[in-house]
């Protein structure tokens, strides 16, 4: 029974911070009704475990610690390409940015030397 | 003054390169005045040894990949506004300038040309292994797939090209699989492209400084995902 008041007071608080969140990741409001409706079934399959296993049966899969597993593992991977995608995503632009700096500078130093050279675009 | 060769900006990346880029940069400046040095976050005495010499130094804040460096050399010979051919060549002086100018001649006399590649199968490449002969070969086979063009090499550094290439270029690949973006680039972007043969020189450093062949694996599967992703 403590598991059980400690996970609902676990989810509820994550629920808090994340809607509260302002910043980009949450501020989706479409995200932010996923969220809920997730924390939402996981106390439902907390406070009703059997609830997990009828849905399980229902989609074929034996058991609701399975049915568990298999969207943990799914859910995992996913995110792991997302962050691999928005990783890449980050290393793009701070490399446009790292250029600019660099071609600024190069820029700047030929200046110093030989004004006709060069010229900035 | 109207120097020869003063509309031609010779692009070198380079990261760590200290015992050869010396050399390299000064039998390169006798023929072309112009090359803009790109270094890549060098740990070693590189940027010294550029300084030394009357090349363009540009720095790279980080160490951001090969390909990230050619297209920042790219970018910054493009905002040179005489500048109207851009040659990519290697650091460590496995190219050789007599093909540049071979592959120059062959771009100023067909004005429609957007970009010549370098082929080391259409010349002959000294001191190449059998295994990374036929690894090559696999590339190439690989990126005409890829891409649906019709190169006998696709992963060869030394390119010349026009100024309308070289402002519609845009790597995003920092590493090595640029080669095979710069292929599908040509092949998309609706550019003329031909090839010429190049000697290429395998000596034993460049042996030392080339990536490892296992990188082919990388590669290869950066290009599939993009090419599925897209």
């Amino acid at each position: 029974m403590i598991i059980k008041i400690l996970l609902i007071v676990g989810i509820l608080a994550l629920l808090l911070v994340g809607l509260s969140s302002r910043n980009s990741y949450f501020g989706h409001a479409w995200k932010k009704i996923l969220f809920t409706g997730l924390s939402l079934l996981v106390i439902a399959s907390v406070i009703f475990p059997d609830s997990l296993t009828v849905f399980a049966n229902f989609l074929g899969v034996g058991r609701g610690a399975d049915l568990i597993l298999y969207s943990l593992t799914l859910a995992f991977m996913f995110y792991v390409l997302n962050d691999y995608l928005y990783k890449q995503d980050q290393k793009v632009k701070i490399y446009k940015i790292a250029r600019k700096l660099a071609i600024q500078e190069a820029n700047q130093s030929i200046g110093k030397v030989d004004k006709n050279t060069s010229q900035r675009k | 003054m109207s120097q020869k060769n003063s509309n031609v900006a010779i692009i070198i990346p380079v990261y760590n390169e200290s015992p050869v880029i010396g050399g390299v940069l000064k039998d390169v400046l006798k023929k072309f005045p112009v090359v803009v040095c790109v270094d890549d976050g060098s740990t070693d005495d590189s940027i010294q040894e550029i300084n030394k010499t009357e090349a363009i130094l540009v720095k790279h804040p980080i160490n951001m990949g090969q390909g990230a460096a050619l297209q920042t050399g790219v970018e910054m010979a493009v905002g040179i506004n005489k500048i109207d051919y851009f040659v990519t060549f290697d650091a460590d002086g496995q190219h050789r300038i007599s093909d540049v100018e071979k592959m120059l001649k062959v771009m100023k006399k067909d004005p429609n040309l957007d970009i010549i590649l370098g082929s080391r199968f259409l010349g002959d490449a000294q001191g190449i292994t059998k295994v990374k002969k036929a690894l090559l070969k696999v590339a190439v086979a690989f990126s005409n797939w890829t891409s649906g063009t019709d190169l006998t090499d696709t992963h060869n550094g030394l390119r010349v090209f026009s100024r309308k290439f070289a402002e519609a270029l845009d790597l995003t690949s920092s590493d090595m699989s640029h080669a095979s973006e710069i292929v599908e680039f040509v092949s998309q972007g609706k550019f003329n492209y031909t090839e010429v043969p190049v000697s290429i020189r395998y000596t034993d450093y460049s042996k030392s400084k080339g990536q490892s062949m296992i990188n082919a694996v990388n590669i290869g599967f950066d290009t599939l995902i993009k090419k599925v992703l897209k």
